[in-house]
């Protein structure tokens, strides 16, 4: 097993590879809200999740699925150190013809298992996968990332409804709350719900944990389910997390990192 | 799986209507041993599928009132392998959940059946909210979605299982209500991508193509025509996607005259797709569409939409005749 420190050196190496890629694209990326998942992306890829990336569509491994798919850098760059694919087709992000564009394309050969982009629409796919999962008694978990502006999309809502319905404790959703959508803070503009509240009232096992602590989410990633409802942790996080200019300013939602930008952070 | 058509039971489907056909034949098929899944989100007993939830409960997932998450929630099973029939009204099934259904089957490929039930002016009194009238339009515009439309109740259980062998998404869009009458009462192969031709002479001038329940008001204006010595063939355009390409080129060929009709919107259904081929083809003869406008209609019971709108027989046989005479239509 991967140890703490191991873990969090591979953090920063998730960090420092979404600036490297996101950068060298030479378009705007969205860098915001890849860096605010990189702990969940670290703690599921490298401790909690059961697969194996030389044989990505085994079929006894665990499902991951970005819900939120513009956090797509994120995803990338864990793919990447996972070792999914190589460095030559990390580096093709947002290059013409790339697998990789702004948004997950469904690749099960290189771990993509969803195309997302449209948001609200990875969970119930997720959702779909569980209740199969579950029905034939498989052991393999389903783990999802929603983003918190993501769940001002009525089918969130829906699937939580419907996961909680056919008590899918195989089903793991992790909301990267960084407070921050497309125009700006959450709660300007879509007010701010209490999410850990109301997924308990749909009837999901819920925690609140700090998004950005390796040692919280796997503590609680960990922990065993028993209680036939899925789990839904909300992850406190920070938008643009570990470089000082991009951190809770969301002119990094999507935006073109330069070279002397990249070059100032010494990474 | 074997499903033979014989005169027993189109008689007994066509009094259960295509809705409550669809939940007897999944029951029939699932208890003769196909794997097959059914979801609804809570229109389980308008789908006909009560007997199936209460004998095979395993096989019946109801989501609750939300069909766009019905639609992905469906993908994700299919992903893991199984066989999901998606039912819903056509509107909701069609546009409530058209972007779950444009990202999981079409451009996933998800190999999910969806079933619009009621389409058309099936649903008489529920009214405009609940016709489908654009939703192979919509449906059409997907890749790589196949889109089903049978004739008759016992057809439904044909396009169940073309469906069910098709490995890639589908759309089955039901039409007509208890008591809407046979197409067909002999068995016949409902080949995916192919027009079937139901009535055929060699004489005829004219070809009708219908789709749907429509299509036995065809068959009743080819046999008002017949006996005015007009003589029109029917053909079932059973698959809009695969559109039988082939077919409308040997219709345009040998009939001066062409007639489409639908119980559809014009804009985007079977006589835009019938235009599109001619024109790229450079086709010869006439094309005349009856459908529906771009308007909405006067709701009540089908038979009453389709007298308000000229789609019953006896208007059809009347439009063949005016374009045979008034429109510059030469045979």
């Amino acid at each position: 097993m991967i140890d703490d420190n191991k873990l969090e050196q591979l953090a920063n190496e998730i960090r420092h590879e979404i600036l490297l890629i996101g950068s060298a694209c030479g378009n705007s990326a969205h860098f915001g809200g890849a860096l605010s998942m990189v702990e969940i992306l670290c703690s599921l890829f490298f401790r909690i999740m059961t697969h194996d990336p030389k044989n990505p569509m085994w079929p006894d491994r665990d499902r991951f699925i970005l819900s939120k798919g513009h956090g797509v850098l994120g995803y990338l760059a864990t793919l990447y150190v996972s070792g999914y694919v190589d460095r030559a087709t990390a580096y093709s992000f947002q290059q013409n013809g790339s697998p990789f564009t702004a948004h997950p394309v469904k690749n099960l050969e290189i771990g993509v298992e969803t195309s997302s982009g449209s948001l609200g629409q990875g969970l119930p796919f997720a959702v779909g996968l569980a209740l199969s999962l579950s029905k034939h008694k498989k052991k393999s978990n389903v783990y999802v990332v929603c983003g918190d502006g993501e769940c001002n999309e009525g089918s969130i809502w829906e699937s939580l409804s419907i996961a909680c319905k056919f008590q899918l404790s195989n089903l793991t959703i992790l909301i990267d709350k960084n407070g921050y959508q497309n125009d700006g803070d959450s709660l300007s503009v879509s007010g701010e719900p209490k999410l850990k509240d109301i997924c308990e009232g749909f009837g999901a096992l819920t925690y609140d944990v700090d998004g950005h602590d390796l040692r919280q989410l796997i503590n609680v990633l960990s922990s065993p389910n028993s209680r036939n409802k899925p789990r839904v942790i909300v992850c406190n996080t920070i938008k643009g997390k570990g470089v000082d200019f991009m951190e809770s300013n969301n002119d990094w939602h999507h935006n073109r990192l330069t070279e002397r930008q990249l070059s100032s952070l010494r990474l | 799986m074997k499903f033979e058509i014989d005169p027993k039971l189109a008689k007994a489907m066509a009094r259960m209507g295509p809705r409550a056909a669809y939940g007897s034949m999944m029951y029939n098929f699932v208890r003769d041993g196909c794997d097959f899944m059914t979801m609804s989100a809570d229109l389980g007993r308008s789908s006909g599928l009560e007997r199936l939830r209460k004998e095979f409960p395993e096989r019946f997932y109801n989501v609750g009132i939300a069909e766009q998450s019905m639609v992905a929630v469906a993908a994700g099973m299919a992903r893991e392998g199984e066989t999901v029939f998606a039912s819903s009204f056509a509107p909701f099934i069609s546009m409530r959940a058209s972007e779950h259904v444009r990202v999981n089957l079409s451009y996933m490929r998800e190999p999910v059946k969806l079933i619009g039930l009621g389409s058309g002016f099936s649903l008489g009194f529920l009214g405009n909210t609940h016709y489908g009238l654009e939703d192979y339009a919509i449906m059409n515009a997907l890749p790589n979605l196949t889109i089903l439309c049978p004739s008759d109740a016992a057809s439904v259980g044909k396009a169940i299982l073309a469906a069910a062998e098709i490995d890639g998404p589908v759309y089955i869009r039901l039409t007509g209500e208890a008591g809407s009458p046979n197409v067909y009462n002999q068995d016949y192969d409902l080949t995916v991508g192919k027009f079937n031709p139901v009535t055929i002479r060699q004489d005829s001038k004219i070809a009708i193509i219908g789709c749907g329940a429509i299509l036995s008001e065809c068959l009743e204006a080819s046999k008002t025509l017949s006996e005015q010595d007009i003589f029109a063939d029917v053909f079932d355009c059973h698959s809009i996607k695969p559109f039988d390409v082939e077919g409308a080129r040997r219709v345009f060929t040998k009939y001066p005259l062409v007639v489409s009709v639908e119980e559809h919107f014009l804009n985007g259904g079977l006589f835009s797709i019938l235009s599109q081929i001619k024109v790229a083809n450079d086709y010869p003869g006439s094309l005349r569409g009856l459908g529906v406008d771009d308007s909405w209609v006067a709701p009540g019971e089908r038979s009453y939409v389709l007298d308000q709108l000229g789609l019953n027989a006896q208007a059809v046989a009347a439009k063949v005749k005016d374009y045979l005479n008034g429109n510059g239509v030469q045979i």
